[in-house]
């Protein structure tokens, strides 16, 4: 797996291709390469300017650079020249009437430039060594007359993409020339046997013998040497060999090649200390990145995410509180942040996971930071980039559920082991009795899976983009159109997608520029109707016998009827779904403008404001009197309905930078002052009519009720966050650097008084193989020692946890009017206050080693990390004695993440064979230190408890089943269990006695509790890895990634429920049918016993599960068609047709549908693609 | 390197200009949430009157639908008039513990009633003499506001006997001493409850007008001190407080029993000259949504109520109704006219509240009922204090007088009138078969309401009335339960306190048994 992101971008590598001129040792090839190309072109006597540089080279013995395209056609005056003067003087007298500039790269050598090009990128070349002496190649072209092979060919880089000004240089002599615009060439050589060698700045060379063909296409790879890799960081770019923080990256190769609508997915399995989890097979769901840990509490976990420099934000950020929560999450749908970038469009993804590196965007960059850069114009012509991909998903597994008859047959048991519980009168008796005609036993068993599984679902993506510029003006322009079906049905993702991109160059020091980003995803998604069609679960809700159609209804739909299939009759699901409908509208728009100042060489103050606008519609529908018709216990005076809700969230972003950059000899300064200002509103707006006449739900709208009368309620909310920002970087020689970072935030979550929080953040970097005295190790290609610590602040919260909010929703009915009276608002403090709340604050520190040996070959990094959280944003629980409405907020615990990275790669060539491996692991320790008051915090089945692992499981142990009556006597005569005892018998649970108080205090006391649930194990993986392997042969490339997490338990919910034997209604898994019976002495699968009066189903160490896996994440198989068949179809520059199939199989002991996600699994899928450039 | 002269130009100047003084002002920060904060609020008349209505609004939280996980069986179930087939632990006894959800809930809201009362006395304490124009109007708000706290500690009282006892609101000031309570023992709930009665029954006014109707009145403050000095003086067996019991009873002016028994339980008849309090169910202005809570929603939170249960409403979802007990039909003379307003079906069902119960209209959802909660009515008062006047020793014949003033109500509620029940003979002195009496009057007339029955149990019990009158008590009573898993143990007399109280709140510690 590469870890190095983004290489020098083409159009620098371009501009610094050069030909070297040594007229001392060849002066007459120049000369007459000269005639020969120019003869009858240039009628001009006057000195070309050409020739005035050869005399100056001459005459100081320097050695002067250019590309010749620079100097066609220009002329100089000889006469302008002082021989008495430095050369620089009479450089700068020739070149600048032309308008051209030079540099003195090294030592006497200079390069001509063409001065009105990007001086950022010249500037980039000030390094002594970013021109190396061995990549000038001297160049000629000959015209020997004993030269009499003559090759043709193009050259091509990694993408396919013609290369212009790559050098050929016949080995051992001076023959050579320079590929044109093309990447094209035509080469005379001395014969069949000669060597030709193609070489490139930044590219590894290549040998080929020139043989018998006339044409040869060469391919080169870049160069892996990392030194040379830029990699994104925040607020700039920087020379792998130069980061001191812990950044990982990958780029654009790396994202398309995992095919995923959703960025996020890119990320997962490829990097150290980044942990992704998929959103399983419903395309709306957002997947979950937890960055070196988890290091707060509830949903504040989540990494800031930076897209061209806009940070973005989302409705309901810090909401942990249920009520709040949970309507924030409604107001915001199942919107996956990233829905607005089509994958195709990210040029890089940079993740900065340590305080040094994420701390310029420390207001909100607690979590971590995701920094996603888009392709931008380059220059050149304009170029067109094509994509398509199409493809299945399908679920990998099915539940395995009993048919009619097993399912009678266990309920008939499980009804007579309880008979003298039930009623009597009891109407489902007769369901089950083989002598009743209601008997159910004898029905067919319908498949009711089938319905829900979309078999075959599709998932299609087509981009186009097209990109270009000059030196004024660079545009990339991309559209995307993709469609994706859920695996489960009832949900679907279509999503249009366009950008552009802008920079002009207006004067040499005044830069502007825009990106502008919008999507449409139209959604279809039925989930909140009936909670039903996105989770697999619930088919095991759906009694085998009861039937799914019936051709006696006008639309052939089964109605749900208690009557027919008895009180454990299920909803049909597909009948709610033909007269229910939930639909999303959204369209986010993302757009900045820039505009930089260069009033000196290395100064750049630029400002920024942004847009971020989200316009979330949901439109709902529901004909209450049909779907009545398939719910159980639905309403039947239910009419027909309409609900739309509409959210907006919008972020104004403003930012003003100054950066300077400046070297003094071998001293290397970089500073940056920065500040900030981010304001972010919601509005939500939740609109609903009822009782609605007319029956075609296409004419639905809020005036369509009768009476007229709409429900209406709104949300809003705004946020601001401030910061201003200094960082220093400095280096020495290449060897010694140290990064220094200040930030002051501001939040308007916090009381005026605490509102400002400082964050300082420092990192060092030793590169050891700068040092004289590994120049031996030849070994060794580079090798750093770096390391780093800092804070970052985190507000993330309940808004306004501050103050005391008087809640005015409350309403209570007076009057003396019969019929309910009328409704008066009430209003109520339902808060605790604390307005001492300031800046969560986490604290990183990590060392690491970045190794690359072998000449790159293997490179390897190794890293040790500790983020401790303190004063953590902690929703603490008051005793229900307080009657709070909220429970109130405190900066009091404390978590600690500690772990170890390690990441390696290693690639090497085999003749045509070029094979990749890598590999990355992340260990976890996650234990909280402390929290509010020591208390533990009881969510459900888990917990919050110091000294261990955030949201362990905790509940019974289990301690086999009773498998003689004496065995319940003997435990019963030691042990209560209230409320669970009553009829313990035989194959029941026997739980064991643990504690005697609360959390885990005293000893066993006889009571078995709610005081003795214990820990069961934890939920925050111990490790995550990636398996990457690659390989290139001719025109075949093959990539595949594993990716598995281990060391974790997981509660199987699906087990949970399909295995609970107590109750009525649901269906089973097929394991149940190894229940215990006085023959069948199991010790695992209780009794069946109508409503587990033992509690055989509390939750104890019987539903918690190892939640490790190994999933083959990717494979993908490509073929790139060679350039001479494209060259007889003409017009397309390169084409790459690939094989793809994601999630293929998993391995892992958990015993659900998958260990990721139960209720809507990652489906399988297979993609066939093509990219193509015309 | 020299500054390129053109950015002196005063349009580029201009531009940065622009950049730095747009980009942070300090004051961006200062956001203002949307709603109002405690330190703008409670200024007004008109304020202090919400503060008031949000406190009587959680009151309805004991009645909602809540998606079927409604609290009636907290009041309903225990005693020995209503069962159910369903296997709950409130029916059941054996089956309940300190896990129990409805026992958490129960607890939770009674508290958010304490400390919304409390807040906003809080308040009226520091911005009230300010905020109201009308003084008389401040007092009558703190009555209501003392009398909604003493309900809370009565009903807490009569459940969970030994939870805590919180007169405070919670800040910052008090929070290291206040926020983990200690249990109270003892009646210490119902003595705080008398003391707050005390005071808000000479603080609230005899009536509210129309548009008010429904908030409590005099008389029901009244009546609810009554009540709660005749619990504790069961239990304490304090002469002094039933005849302290019988002088508050005899404050209450302006009521009345209503002609027709079955007018306390119909919408059309809510707030009657026989009711002293109710709890207001209504509905809401557009539509209830009754899985939402109108803490959380404005508009269309449930402010509605329900009594599906008693007639097997399709939103039981098949779970067993609330239904007459065998013993409790057994006990009545079917032709009391009584028995047709309570229980319907010829016994199946129970008839109060179903009749004329105001269901449905005004939801698309069928389970908001607006149908009011009749906490506490005149009949009830009346043999209360017939109660007290046999148990200190007062008139036999006053209290005989109390009781036929009921059957009389109950008999003539008949067209024509029916001649059951049969007034009591005034000539009765035996004051056990008095007591007997009234015991038996209690049971027919508030059977299925609020609790009564179940609170009236467990007093007699601890007071040692059961024995003395039928010679057992509760730990051998016949509950009639239609469940085989019940079984009644004396810890079963209280409920467990919530295990998540426990966990949080180490300074508490569990009722006994539990």
């Amino acid at each position: 797996m590469k870890m190095l992101l983004l290489k020098i971008p083409k159009p620098a590598i371009l501009t610094i291709t050069f030909v070297l001129l040594s007229l001392s040792l060849y002066p007459q090839t120049f000369a007459t390469k000269k005639e020969f190309k120019k003869s009858g072109q240039h009628a001009t006597k006057s000195l070309t300017l050409r020739d005035a540089l050869l005399r100056l080279k001459s005459r100081y013995h320097a050695n002067i650079l250019f590309e010749e395209k620079i100097l066609d056609g220009l002329v100089a005056s000889d006469s302008l020249v002082d021989y008495q003067l430095a050369i620089d003087k009479n450089l700068k007298t020739l070149l600048y009437p032309s308008g051209l500039g030079y540099q003195e790269v090294k030592k006497n050598t200079f390069v001509i430039l063409n001065s009105h090009k990007n001086p950022a990128i010249v500037s980039n070349q000030t390094d002594s060594n970013a021109v190396s002496a061995e990549s000038l190649t001297v160049l000629t072209e000959s015209y020997d007359a004993s030269y009499t092979v003559q090759i043709k060919g193009q050259v091509t880089d990694e993408d396919n993409q013609p290369m212009p000004g790559v050098n050929l240089l016949e080995k051992g002599t001076i023959n050579g020339t320079v590929t044109d615009n093309n990447g094209e060439y035509t080469l005379n050589a001395k014969d069949q046997s000669s060597i030709i060698v193609f070489s490139f700045v930044g590219y590894t060379a290549q040998e080929i013998v020139v043989g018998s063909s006339t044409q040869i296409n060469v391919s080169l790879k870049p160069d892996i040497k990392s030194l040379e890799e830029i990699v994104v960081i925040g607020y700039g770019t920087r020379e792998k060999k130069d980061i001191t923080g812990s950044i990982v990256d990958i780029k654009s190769s790396e994202i398309v090649q995992s095919n995923a609508l959703s960025p996020q997915l890119a990320l997962q399995g490829r990097m150290t200390g980044v942990l992704v989890t998929g959103g399983g097979g419903d395309p709306n769901a957002r997947p979950n990145i937890n960055i070196r840990g988890v290091s707060t509490f509830g949903n504040n976990a989540q990494p800031l995410y930076i897209i061209d420099g806009i940070p973005v934000a989302e409705f309901g950020e810090g909401t942990t509180y249920a009520v709040e929560g949970g309507r924030a999450s409604d107001l915001r749908g199942t919107q996956n942040i990233l829905n607005l970038i089509n994958p195709n469009d990210i040029e890089s993804i940079s993740v900065l996971k340590d305080a040094s590196s994420a701390a310029v965007y420390g207001v909100r960059a607690a979590n971590g930071v995701i920094l996603i850069t888009t392709k931008r114009g380059k220059e050149g012509k304009p170029k067109i980039d094509f994509s398509a991909n199409y493809g299945v998903r399908n679920l990998r597994t099915k539940l395995d559920m009993l048919n009619t008859q097993e399912y009678t047959s266990i309920y008939r048991d499980q009804i007579f082991a309880n008979d003298k519980f039930l009623d009597p009168k009891s109407s489902f008796l007769k369901y089950y009795n083989p002598t009743d005609p209601a008997y159910l036993g004898n029905s067919p068993t319908y498949d009711w899976q089938s319905e829900l599984i979309n078999k075959n679902a599709l998932t299609a993506n087509y981009t186009a983009g097209i990109s270009g510029g000059n030196e004024f003006a660079k545009y990339n322009v991309g559209t995307g159109f993709a469609q994706q079906e859920g695996s489960l049905k009832f949900s679907s993702q279509d999503r249009y997608s366009f950008s552009i991109n802008t920079d002009f160059k207006v004067k040499p020091w005044l830069e502007v520029g825009e990106t502008f980003r919008i999507a449409y995803t139209k959604q279809s998604d039925q989930r909140n109707n009936t909670g039903v069609e996105n989770n697999i679960t619930f088919l095991l809700g759906t009694p085998p016998w009861q039937p799914i159609y019936d051709d006696k209804q006008t639309d052939g739909l089964a109605n749900a009827d208690v009557g027919k299939f008895g009180p454990e009759t299920g909803i049909n699901f597909v009948g709610m779904n033909k007269y229910t409908s939930q639909k999303f509208d959204v369209t986010r728009t993302l757009g900045n403008a820039y505009l930089t100042l260069i009033p000196l060489k290395g100064l750049r103050i630029k400002g920024t404001v942004s847009v971020d606008n989200t316009d979330n519609k949901r439109t709902q529908w529901n004909k209450g009197v049909q779907t009545a018709r398939f719910n159980p216990t639905g309403n039947p005076d239910a009419g027909n309905q309409f609900g739309l809700q509409n959210t907006l969230n919008y972020t104004i972003a403003k930012e003003f930078s100054i950066n300077y950059n400046k070297a003094l000899g071998d001293h290397h300064f970089d500073l940056l002052l920065n500040a900030s200002d981010q304001q972010i509103y919601f509005d939500g707006l939740n609109t609903g009519v009822s009782n609605i006449t007319l029956e075609d739900p296409n004419t639905y709208t809020l005036n369509a009720g009768v009476p007229a009368t709409v429900n209406a309620t709104q949300f809003k909310e705004s946020i601001a966050l401030q910061g201003y920002l200094a960082r220093i970087s400095y280096k020495f020689k290449d060897k010694y650097y140290l990064d220094g970072t200040i930030m002051r935030n501001g939040s308007s979550r916090f009381d005026p008084k605490y509102r400002w929080g400082v964050f300082p953040a420092v990192s060092a970097a030793w590169r050891i193989s700068g040092e004289e005295f590994m120049q031996n190790l030849s070994f060794i290609t580079d090798l750093k020692l770096r390391g780093g610590w800092g804070q970052l602040g985190n507000q993330d919260t309940r808004s306004f946890a501050y103050l005391s909010s008087v809640n005015r929703n409350s309403q209570y009915s007076l009057g003396a009017s019969t019929g309910g009276g009328t409704p008066n608002t009430g209003a109520f403090l339902g808060d605790y206050a604390n307005s001492n709340l300031t800046w969560e604050k986490v604290t990183t520190s990590n060392i690491g080693i970045d190794a690359s040996l072998f000449n790159s070959a293997l490179t390897l990094t190794v890293e040790y990390y500790s983020r401790k959280t303190d004063g953590i944003l902690q929703s603490s629980p008051f005793p229900a004695t307080a009657g709070l409405t909220n429970p109130p907020v405190f900066n009091v615990a404390k978590v600690s993440n500690t772990g170890i990275e390690l990441a390696a790669n290693y690639r090497h060539r085999m003749g045509d064979i070029e094979f990749n491996v890598g590999g990355n692991i992340t260990t976890v320790k996650n234990e909280v230190l402390d929290l509010f008051q020591g208390q533990t915090l009881y969510n459900g089945n888990t917990r919050i408890k110091v000294g261990q692992s955030i949201n362990s499981i905790y509940g019974f142990q289990t301690d086999g089943i009773f498998q003689t009556t004496q065995e319940v006597t003997d435990w019963l005569a030691t042990h209560t269990s209230p409320g669970n005892t009553t009829q313990l018998s035989p194959g029941d649970f026997r739980f064991k006695d643990l504690y005697t108080d609360a959390d885990q205090k005293g000893n066993p006391d006889g009571v078995v509790n709610g005081f003795d649930q214990t820990y069961l194990g934890k939920t925050i993986p111990g490790y995550y890895y990636g398996i990457t392997l690659g390989a290139n042969y001719k025109g075949f490339d093959l990539n595949v990634l594993f990716q598995g997490v281990g060391d974790v338990s997981k509660i199987n919910y699906l087990r949970m429920q399909g295995e609970y034997m107590g109750g009525p209604g649901n269906n089973w898994l097929r394991s149940t049918l190894n229940y215990w019976t006085p023959e069948n002495k199991s010790n695992t699968t209780p009794r069946p016993i109508y409503s587990d009066p033992s509690s055989n189903g509390r939750f104890s160490d019987r539903w918690v599960e190892s939640g490790a896996f190994l999933r083959l994440n990717n494979a993908q198989l490509g073929y790139t068609i060679p350039k001479d068949l494209l060259a007889k179809i003409g017009g397309i520059s390169s084409a790459r047709f690939y094989l793809q199939t994601t999630n293929t199989f998993v391995i892992t002991k958990y015993t659900g549908l998958d260990p990721e996600n139960d209720s809507n699994p990652t489906p399988r899928a297979f993609v066939v693609g093509l990219n193509a450039s015309f | 390197m020299k500054l390129n002269k053109s950015l002196l130009k005063p349009t580029t100047l201009a531009i940065a200009c622009f950049l730095i003084a747009n980009g942070c002002k300090e004051s961006n920060l200062d956001v203002k949430p949307y709603g109002a904060t405690e330190s703008t609020y409670f200024d007004t008349e008109p304020q202090f009157r919400e503060g008031v209505l949000a406190t009587y609004s959680k009151l309805v939280y004991f009645y909602n639908y809540r998606g079927l996980n409604n609290l009636h069986d907290v009041r309903l179930l225990a005693d020995d008039d209503i069962t159910t087939g369903a296997s709950n632990a409130f029916e059941t006894f054996s089956s309940m513990n300190a896990d129990n959800g409805h026992v958490g809930d129960y607890y939770k809201y009674l508290y958010q009633i304490v400390a919304r009362a409390n807040s906003i006395l809080e308040q009226l304490d520091k911005k009230g003499a300010k905020a109201y124009t009308n003084p008389t109007l401040m007092n009558n708000n703190k009555g209501e506001l003392l009398f909604l706290r003493a309900f809370a500690n009565f009903q807490l009282w009569n459940l969970y006997a030994t939870a805590p006892l919180v007169t405070q609101r919670l800040t910052s000031d008090n929070v290291d001493t206040n926020k983990y309570p200690s249990n109270t023992s003892d009646t210490q709930l119902l003595d705080q409850a008398i003391i707050d009665l005390t005071t808000a029954a000479s603080l609230l006014p005899a009536s509210w007008s129309d548009t008010e109707k429904g908030r409590v009145t005099q008389g029901g403050g009244y009546g609810l001190l009554g009540k709660a000095l005749v619990f504790r003086a069961t239990v304490k067996k304090s002469s002094a407080d039933y005849q302290a019991a019988i002088a508050v009873f005899d404050k209450i002016t302006g009521s009345s029993l209503v002609s027709n028994f079955g007018d306390n339980f119909k919408s059309a008849s809510e707030n009657n000259s026989e009711s002293l309090f109710e709890i207001q169910l209504g509905k809401c202005a557009i539509m209830c949504n009754v899985w939402l809570a109108t803490d959380d929603f404005s508009g269309n939170g449930d402010i509605s109520g329900y009594w599906g249960m008693f007639d097997n409403h399709w939103s039981m979802f098949g779970t067993p109704p609330y239904v007459p007990t065998a013993s409790f039909k057994a006990a009545f003379d079917t032709k009391d006219p009584r028995f047709g307003y309570s229980i319907s079906g010829g016994g199946s069902g129970v008839q109060k509240y179903v009749e004329g119960y105001g269901g449905d209209a005004g939801t698309s959802s069928g389970v908001a009922y607006f149908n009011n909660a009749r906490i506490l009515r005149l009949a009830d008062v009346k043999l209360l204090k017939a109660e007290a006047l046999i148990q200190s020793g007062g008139a036999v014949g006053d209290a005989i007088k109390l009781i036929n003033e009921v059957r009389a109500r109950a008999r003539n509620s008949a067209s024509p009138a029916s001649a059951i029940p049969a007034d009591r003979s005034v000539a009765e002195t035996n004051r056990t078969t008095i007591l007997q009496w009234i015991i038996e009057e209690r049971r027919l007339e508030l059977a299925f309401e609020e609790g009564h029955r179940w609170f009236d149990l467990r007093r007699w019990h601890t007071g040692g009335i059961l024995q003395t009158v039928y010679g057992k008590d509760l730990t051998t009573w016949d509950f009639s339960s239609a469940r085989p898993d019940f079984a009644f143990k004396a810890k079963n007399l209280n409920l467990p306190l919530p295990t998540s109280e426990l966990q949080l709140n180490t300074n508490l510690k569990q009722n006994t048994g539990w």
